[in-house]
């Protein structure tokens, strides 16, 4: 099993980073808070910028009593500001065995981590430089630090068939390297079991915020579409970034090849070259009931594939986002 | 040794080497591998069916091709169009009941029929035709397929013979009625069908088969119009047929006096083995005699009865085989008129001139002679009955008045013989005069209503216009002549005489004669009627006896005497020693048999011979036609012709009809109708010699490819191309599968 070997450098990178500065992660719908000041939260709250005073009942803080006011009107009134709240990132990553299949070629010429203009655009299938597991810890890290640098807080969870560690949000740069740290640690678990996982978590994350999902999501696709509309139901954006090797979608196998199943799937002897066709049209069934799974439930889909450069997927995914939500 | 080793080893390494070039990997999305191996085995399957099918189906085309199907057109596209107008000629001979496997050749013609009305379209007409002896049209152009099944089914084999001559002529007359008299109606699309259903009979076809031949022409010209086919409908396997060909009787004259022969000839055809049976005699529809007879194959064989019969009068006698195949073939009859006597007048112009003669036909003293004979002089002819008499002789008469002349026609008219033998006394002159050109033309008084049957094919020989006397007979001569020429024995009088050259007819000698010239009558006489015939001649080529048919009797006129009473002037002796001579006796018999048997001969009339009586000159004769009884004792009347005549066609039995006015009570008269043995022989002809116009199957070929003649569409070519594109398609799909499946 191949084993993640990141580092919380390497999952950092200031070149991606600095490509993502700039962009502005807004939440849809209900999602309050703003991000570098443009998320403007409908409710009021006690916060530096003033909105109203209103008379004084029992049981106010009485922090908050306007006593110039009260020393002008001998009346007791209570200030109110307008409540500015950051967002909240949750980063939900699978760390099951089928995470970690990275495709074996030896003419990968494709590195996630090079910058576009400096890679030769190649129409054929790539091998992919780091498995999926891999992609997905360097996805999470430069949201997280994107997220941090925005002032915003970030949360992280990791999951196999069970939830393996959980981060409480966090807005603190020094939350940072914790985060890191478990992204880095993080490893093939077992088994995928999603569904499970996404209603847990949809009961224990606390506020609302943006669940960012990254995972092959390896399993019964109606299982997890039901743990992503359990999300939704606690009023969560839902963001599904479907990470998958190359291989996976492309299938380019020639020799007859023995497949040996992670997750303790058996193996299978195949032609490829007989089968191709229709292991294609079945992945890209599975993969049309998740997208369109997603798109019902509310949740943006971005399918990010291990062979390409993950800031053209970020940053493409972050633009849309951004024109949507304006 | 060891390099068997290693050839042992190769298949091991080979599979050693198979599991190196293969690879291993783990794999994530296992799941889907498995989904898509499960929807490769069911697209696979489906492949596999559908491959299946096309190869299946492609097997079944060239299996259905090779049994060469046929479409039936009486289907959905039968309605369409003009149809065609099938004219089906049965052959109905007697060979088409011949019986073989329980199927007549008939049956089997009517089986094929059947099966192409059945398919016929709806447009589609039918013409029946029966061809045996007169073809007759059994249903004219209809389109109602129940009025031609029965017309069908009612098709038995007569006993006639086929006659493919007539039938085309019919056919052409048949397809000339339509609605365009000009131009056959059906021509238009070309839809006109003859189908001849025969047995390809040898006699009836060989016109067909001739280059020249009548029918042939009629072929050609009907091929012009329609369509020509025959459906052959002859056994293949080697059937027999006994047949009784001939029957005689001895003598001619028969009578109660004494038995008499009958013989007939029976003949064993297409057979290749011999075959026993029983011949029966049969009088009067009664079985009086049987003989045990084998035949054999290709061969005559004859059968004689001696019978005696008890009553006088015409009566029915046949010989009969007891055989299962074609029944009317194996009888043959006829008609003896029995007498109880012979009666014979003779008439002597000079003492004793019939002396010899008398003694010539009753050689014998006994008192139950068979003839009778009564001599009398010339004077007393004019008050003598005549019709008590089989024959009249005339020895030396000088001369005959016209009433005289007037009786002796009437009564040879009526069936009676008349012998003139001549002498010193005879008058040529008077002879010619009263007996020959100015003689008697017409009876004077009423006669018998006994016919006068005559075929149609043979030449007239109007009664009303011979003369009784059948030559002019010229001033006699003294020219001796020892030697007579029998004109090769073809007469029936010289015929006994074939291969006895010592009998003394050929060194008969004749001092004198009158010479006797044929054919110089009056200019009121047409000669070309006469039928006089030189039974025998004398050495300078003069006729010593000429016989002639008048009506129903027979004359004949012998240039010298019948006695030595008759002086030669020149020598003083006498005409002839004939009378001596070995040769006089069987002459005198033959001449009283031969001008007696005119009106009992058997008229040889064949099944489907039409008779005719032509128009009776007789100022009192009746108009009214006969009423004929057949075999089968239906009875018929004949059909008045437009000359005044009658004509009955309906001789489809062999047997004995029976014959009488219709206003008389009984029929008193008797005919014997055969069957032909050209029908009997079962000769075929090559079919190979008939003409390319005339397209030639078998029943089987019919039954198996009759779409060439019949209305059906062959399928096999349409399935060998069906098959041809499923193995295209098969090709295609495979590789198209396979290229999916890569």
């Amino acid at each position: 099993m191949p084993q993640p070997s990141a580092t919380p450098e390497r999952l950092v990178d200031p070149a991606v980073l600095a490509r993502m500065r700039g962009l502005r992660l807004r939440a849809e719908r209900i999602v309050e808070g703003f991000v570098s000041g443009l998320h403007r939260s409908p409710y009021q709250g006690f916060s530096n910028e003033f909105a109203e005073h209103r008379e004084y009942v029992p049981g106010d803080d009485l922090r908050y009593v306007d006593w110039r006011a009260f020393g002008k009107t001998d009346k007791v009134y209570v200030k109110r500001y307008e409540e500015e709240t950051n967002l909240i990132g949750y980063l939900v990553l699978d760390i099951s065995e089928s995470m970690t299949y990275r495709s074996e070629s030896t003419a990968a010429r494709s590195n996630p981590l090079v910058p576009i203009g400096r890679r030769s655009a190649n129409p054929l299938p790539e091998a992919a430089t780091m498995s999926k597991l891999e992609y997905a810890q360097t996805a999470a890290a430069a949201l997280a630090y994107l997220i941090l640098r925005q002032q915003d807080a970030v949360g992280l969870a990791t999951f196999d068939d069970r939830v393996r560690t959980l981060l409480r949000p966090s807005g603190s740069p020094s939350h940072l390297l914790p985060l890191l740290t478990t992204l880095a640690e993080a490893s093939g678990g077992e088994k995928t079991s999603a569904g499970p996982i996404f209603h847990e978590l949809a009961e224990r994350l606390g506020r609302r915020g943006v669940v960012i999902i990254l995972s092959d999501l390896f399993d019964d696709p109606d299982e997890l579409l039901a743990g992503l509309k359990h999300f939704r139901c606690r009023r969560h954006d839902v963001i599904v970034m479907h990470v998958l090797d190359p291989a996976e979608l492309d299938f380019p196998f020639e020799q007859p090849t023995l497949f040996k199943g992670l997750e303790r799937l058996g193996e299978l002897l195949v032609d490829p070259a007989r089968l191709r066709k229709a292991y294609r049209e079945e992945f890209a069934a599975f993969q049309q009931r998740v997208a369109s799974g997603c798109r019902t439930q509310g949740a943006d889909y971005v399918l990010m594939r291990t062979d390409r450069p993950l800031e053209a997927a970020l940053t493409a995914y972050l633009h849309h986002r951004q024109a949507r939500l304006h | 040794m060891l390099g068997w080793l290693a050839a042992a080893a190769a298949p091991i390494l080979i599979h050693l080497w198979m599991r190196q070039t293969r690879r291993e990997t783990v794999w994530a999305a296992l799941r889907f591998l498995q989904a898509a191996l499960e929807r490769q085995a069911r697209r696979l399957r489906l492949q596999h069916w559908i491959l299946l099918a096309i190869r299946t189906l492609l097997l079944l085309c060239v299996a259905l091709a090779a049994a060469k199907p046929f479409l039936d057109r009486g289907g959905v596209l039968a309605d369409f169009g003009a149809g065609t107008h099938h004219v089906l000629v049965f052959d109905t001979s007697l060979s088409m009941g011949l019986v073989s496997e329980q199927q007549s050749r008939l049956n089997r013609a009517q089986q094929v029929s059947e099966r192409l009305v059945g398919q016929a379209g709806g447009n589609d007409r039918f013409s029946i035709l029966a061809m045996s002896g007169d073809p007759r049209i059994v249903l004219t152009e209809s389109a109602d397929k129940a009025a031609v099944r029965r017309a069908i089914e009612g098709l038995i084999p007569t006993a006639g013979v086929a006659a493919p001559g007539k039938a085309m002529a019919l056919v052409s007359k048949l397809l000339n009625l339509g609605s365009d008299v000009d131009q056959p109606a059906q021509t238009a699309d070309g839809a006109v069908r003859v189908l001849f259903l025969t047995d390809l009979d040898e006699a009836a076809w060989q016109g067909a088969a001739d280059t020249a031949g009548p029918e042939r022409e009629a072929l050609q010209r009907l091929a012009k119009v329609a369509e020509l086919a025959v459906v052959d409908t002859a056994e293949p396997a080697l059937v027999g047929n006994a047949s009784l060909e001939t029957l005689r009787y001895e003598p001619t004259l028969p009578t109660i006096a004494g038995p008499i022969a009958i013989t007939g000839e029976a003949r064993l055809n297409r057979a290749s083995e011999p075959f026993a049976t029983v011949a029966e005699l049969v009088v009067k529809n009664e079985v009086v005699a049987t003989q045990a007879v084998t035949l054999r194959a290709g061969t005559t064989t004859p059968v004689s009865f001696s019978y005696r019969f008890i009553d006088a009068g015409d009566t029915a006698v046949a010989i009969r085989l007891r055989e299962e195949n074609l029944l009317a073939d194996n009888a043959r009859w006829a008609v003896v008129p029995v007498r109880e006597r012979v009666r014979v007048l003779c008439v002597e112009g000079a003492r004793d001139a019939a002396r010899y003669l008398q003694a010539a036909l009753e050689p014998t003293d006994k008192t139950d002679k068979p003839i009778v004979i009564e001599r009398i002089a010339d004077a007393d002819l004019s008050r003598t009955d005549l019709t008590a008499f089989a024959c009249v002789f005339c020895c030396n008469v000088a001369q005959f008045g016209e009433d005289e002349a007037r009786r002796l026609d009437r009564f040879v008219r009526q069936g009676g013989g008349l012998v003139l033998f001549l002498g010193d006394r005879v008058q040529p002159a008077a002879y010619n005069r009263v007996l020959g050109a100015e003689g008697p033309t017409a009876p004077t008084v009423a006669t018998a209503i006994k016919p006068i049957f005559r075929l149609a094919s043979t030449s007239a020989n109007d009664p009303a216009s011979s003369a009784l006397l059948p030559v002019t007979i010229e001033p006699a001569i003294s020219q001796p002549s020892y030697r007579v020429d029998p004109k090769g024995y073809a007469h029936p009088l010289a015929a006994p005489f074939r291969g006895r050259e010592r009998a003394g007819l050929l060194t008969t000698p004749v001092m004198r004669y009158f010479p006797l010239r044929l054919g110089k009558l009056s200019p009121t006489r047409d000669a070309s009627t006469s039928s006089a015939v030189i039974a025998m001649e004398l050495d300078r080529g003069d006729p010593l006896i000429v016989t002639s048919d008048h009506g129903r009797g027979r004359v004949a006129v012998v240039a010298t005497a019948a006695s030595f009473a008759s002086i030669d002037p020149a020598t003083g002796g006498p005409w002839t020693a004939w009378p001596a001579w070995p040769s006089f006796l069987p002459i005198i018999n033959g001449l009283l048999e031969y001008s007696s048997g005119g009106a009992s001969a058997d008229p040889g009339l064949l099944v489907g011979d039409p008779l005719i009586q032509p128009a009776s000159q007789e100022p009192n004769a009746t108009a009214m036609p006969p009423i004929i009884e057949t075999p089968t004792g239906e009875k018929a009347e004949a059909l008045l012709t437009s000359e005044g005549g009658w004509r009955f066609t309906g001789t489809d039995e062999p047997g004995v009809y029976r014959l009488g006015s219709a206003d008389a009570a009984a029929l008193s008269h008797r005919f014997a109708v055969n069957t032909s043995a050209v029908e009997s022989s079962l000769s075929r002809i090559d079919p190979r010699s008939l003409p390319a116009t005339l397209s030639v199957l078998t029943t089987d070929d019919w039954n198996g490819a009759h779409d060439s003649t019949a209305a059906q569409t062959p399928l096999h070519r349409l399935l060998l191309y069906a098959a041809l594109t499923l193995a295209i398609l098969e090709t295609v799909l495979a590789c198209q599968f396979g290229r999916r499946s890569a």
